[in-house]
């Protein structure tokens, strides 16, 4: 089958998704209000709460809430067929994805641009709000474990990624200080600096920097090498002001993503390629059961928790009017769905352009797809993007280093996050050691290099997929919640959300329950206790759950 | 809407607000060092700074409301 029809039909739901779901959640559920004052008019002081024009914000949202989840996922999962894969990363966003972040949105926007977390302990509990953080840290362990070992993959397998991939950060650093002094033409010192990224691409085409014999030396494989020098930098750039300079760096990235989803849906168009993977495979040698495993595979790019954590952040505050809440949580959503249908596509068709058997190679067994989804990737989205006049090897280089610094800045963040959560627990509960910034960045760092090393010395980074897959859902399952419990007090209907909370703890804890039992029958007791521990907050969510709602419907009732 | 008006707001929302953060936080203790008489803390160089009154007058306004003050909280200081 030609690709073209997996385009035509994403666009067909996704313009149902945003032209008549979003319009019925937006009018029949939430009830906005154009003439409701938002909390950045209300509290607009130039920095924090700023009304924003609703597509420049719609931008800034959709950059930041898409990283390298909806590209790993979606390429591992294609072992259970595209047609799972599709089907739930398009329907999965039009019916779930994208209502929970719209969803997240409204809410903070009704509570004056209050975090999720903050939220949860006025309406559900303060137990809850414990039970948020820890589960954010889980999921930031995870996240810096599973994206230490992308980059370090694709800086093994790619090297002609390595140079510009660090390129850019006295690239950013030139660039900021440029804009602080305003010496020039924003215009033209962000062109500049988007052809000095392009040229890096260049050198490190014809300099590729490969430290296979520095790791020999050292006695170590070169995967690990890269982990622990990416988990040191990670460290210093989390606790030094260092990461206010490196701030320039997502404004580069913001620009890259939007680039690089264009040449890849230009690249399908002009190519037209083939679909070669099969359409179902029930039971792939090796893999999970498809249900419930596909669903926790794919995260982000149908629903993911992290999303609240922007929605309800900074967004929130940016809102001018609550009407641009359908256009900003919605169809920001539905962009990074959009970036999960090309990573099918370029994994599933794109792949085979030039090489007819390079899909059944790498999809052959589970444990090979865990490995080489990402190569995958690579594979597939440079072929796509070919198409655009680019030299295969450049496109590579191009490819790969996206990722790469899609997957690095996720890590920035996901270490400060972890920094900040356990700062705000040792104020709590007056832990002292933990208010320590360098201590509890050593802590965040240490903690996520002994599970992706524990692993055949890095090499199994990936097998902590699923669960971050799943602890991610179970973070949007709260956010949920939170909407439920909203819409509830202010006796709204909660069906949109109710459904899809139910339907996401069912799943997760399933997923959970089944990789903790197999695990402890294989003799994994590593993979078997993180499982165990994301389970145990699942099962204190879903008690908390009931129980908030049950207050509520006696609330109602009395 | 032009394309470099785009681009700076789009800047302003990545990284820009991270700045003004940053700077504002230094203001604000600055200005708790310029009135800290008025909170009880002695300031020893409080003659010297009179000088920077006219140039922070309008900031003043802005910080004093920031601080929860709907009036300006020093008597002789009348900016609302």
């Amino acid at each position: 089958m030609n690709a073209l029809w997996v385009i035509l039909f994403a666009s067909v739901m996704y313009l149902f998704g945003y032209l008549i779901y979003s319009r019925y959640i937006a009018d029949r559920v939430f009830g906005l209000d154009e003439e409701r004052t938002t909390p950045a008019k209300e509290l607009e002081d130039g920095i924090d709460y700023v009304p924003t024009n609703r597509w420049i914000l719609l931008g800034h949202h959709f950059t930041s809430i898409t990283g390298a989840g909806p590209i790993v996922g979606p390429a591992i999962a294609l072992i259970w067929g595209w047609v799972p894969a599709l089907l739930w990363v398009v329907l999965g966003a039009v019916f779930i994805g994208a209502v929970h972040d719209f969803g997240a949105l409204f809410v903070s926007v009704r509570n004056r641009g209050k975090s999720i977390g903050t939220i949860l302990g006025d309406f559900v509990g303060e137990r809850v709000r414990l039970l948020f953080l820890l589960l954010i840290l889980a999921l930031a362990v995870l996240v810096n474990a599973v994206f230490a070992y992308v980059i370090a993959k694709l800086f093994v397998a790619y090297p002609s990624s390595v140079i510009p991939a660090w390129g850019v950060i006295p690239l950013a650093l030139l660039f900021g200080y440029a804009v602080y002094r305003r010496s020039a033409n924003f215009v033209i010192l962000t062109l500049i600096s988007l052809i000095l990224l392009y040229a890096l691409i260049g050198v490190g085409k014809y300099v590729p920097l490969d430290i296979s014999p520095v790791a020999q030396t050292l006695g170590l494989s070169p995967i690990m090498l890269w982990i622990v020098l990416l988990f040191i930098y990670t460290f210093f750039a989390s606790s030094l002001p260092v990461w206010l300079l490196l701030q320039p760096r997502d404004f580069l990235n913001g620009i890259q993503l939007i680039v690089i989803l264009t040449a890849l849906y230009v690249g399908a168009l002009l190519w037209q390629p083939q679909i070669v993977a099969p359409a179902l495979r029930v039971s792939p040698e090796g893999a999970p059961p498809i249900f419930p495993f596909l669903f926790i595979t794919i995260a982000c790019g149908a629903l993911s928790g992290f999303h609240a954590l922007v929605s309800s952040g900074t967004t929130s505050k940016q809102l001018a009017n609550e009407k641009d809440a359908r256009v900003v949580g919605y169809l920001g959503f539905l962009g990074e769905s959009s970036l999960a249908v090309a990573v099918i596509i370029a994994c599933a068709a794109g792949i085979a352009i030039f090489d007819a058997d390079k899909f059944h190679q790498i999809y052959a067994s589970w444990g090979e797809a865990k490995k080489s989804a990402l190569l995958a990737v690579v594979e597939g989205g440079s072929n796509l993007i070919t198409a655009i006049g680019l030299s295969k090897e450049l496109a590579i280089t191009m490819i790969s280093t996206m990722v790469v610094l899609f997957s690095a800045t996720t890590m920035d963040t996901s270490v400060r996050i972890q920094r900040y959560i356990l700062n705000e627990l040792g104020v709590s509960y007056n832990l002292n050691p933990l208010k320590n910034k360098w201590l509890a960045s050593g802590v965040a760092v240490i903690t996520s290099m002994a599970l992706v090393l524990s692993k055949e010395g890095g090499k199994g980074g990936m097998i902590f997929w699923p669960v971050f897959g799943a602890a991610n859902q179970m973070l949007a399952g709260l956010a949920l919640l939170v909407a439920v419990v909203y819409l509830r007090s202010v006796k709204r209907p909660t069906a949109p959300f109710l459904v899809p909370l139910i339907g996401i703890l069912a799943i997760t804890s399933t997923a959970m329950f089944m990789n903790l039992t197999g695990n402890l029958a294989k003799g994994d007791y590593l993979l078997a206790s993180v499982s165990g521990v994301i389970l145990l907050l699942e099962v204190l969510i879903v008690l908390e759950s009931v129980r908030a709602l049950n207050r509520g419907l006696q609330g109602a009732g009395a | 809407m032009r394309f470099a008006k785009v681009l700076e707001e789009f800047y302003r929302l990545k990284f820009g607000q991270t700045f003004l953060r940053e700077s504002r936080t230094l203001e604000e203790v600055f200005f708790l060092f310029l009135f800290s008489d008025y909170f009880g803390v002695p300031n020893t160089l409080k003659f010297y700074i009179l000088e920077a009154f006219p140039y922070i007058i309008e900031d003043f306004h802005e910080w004093h409301k920031r601080q929860g003050f709907e009036r300006s909280p020093i008597e002789w200081i009348k900016c609302c």
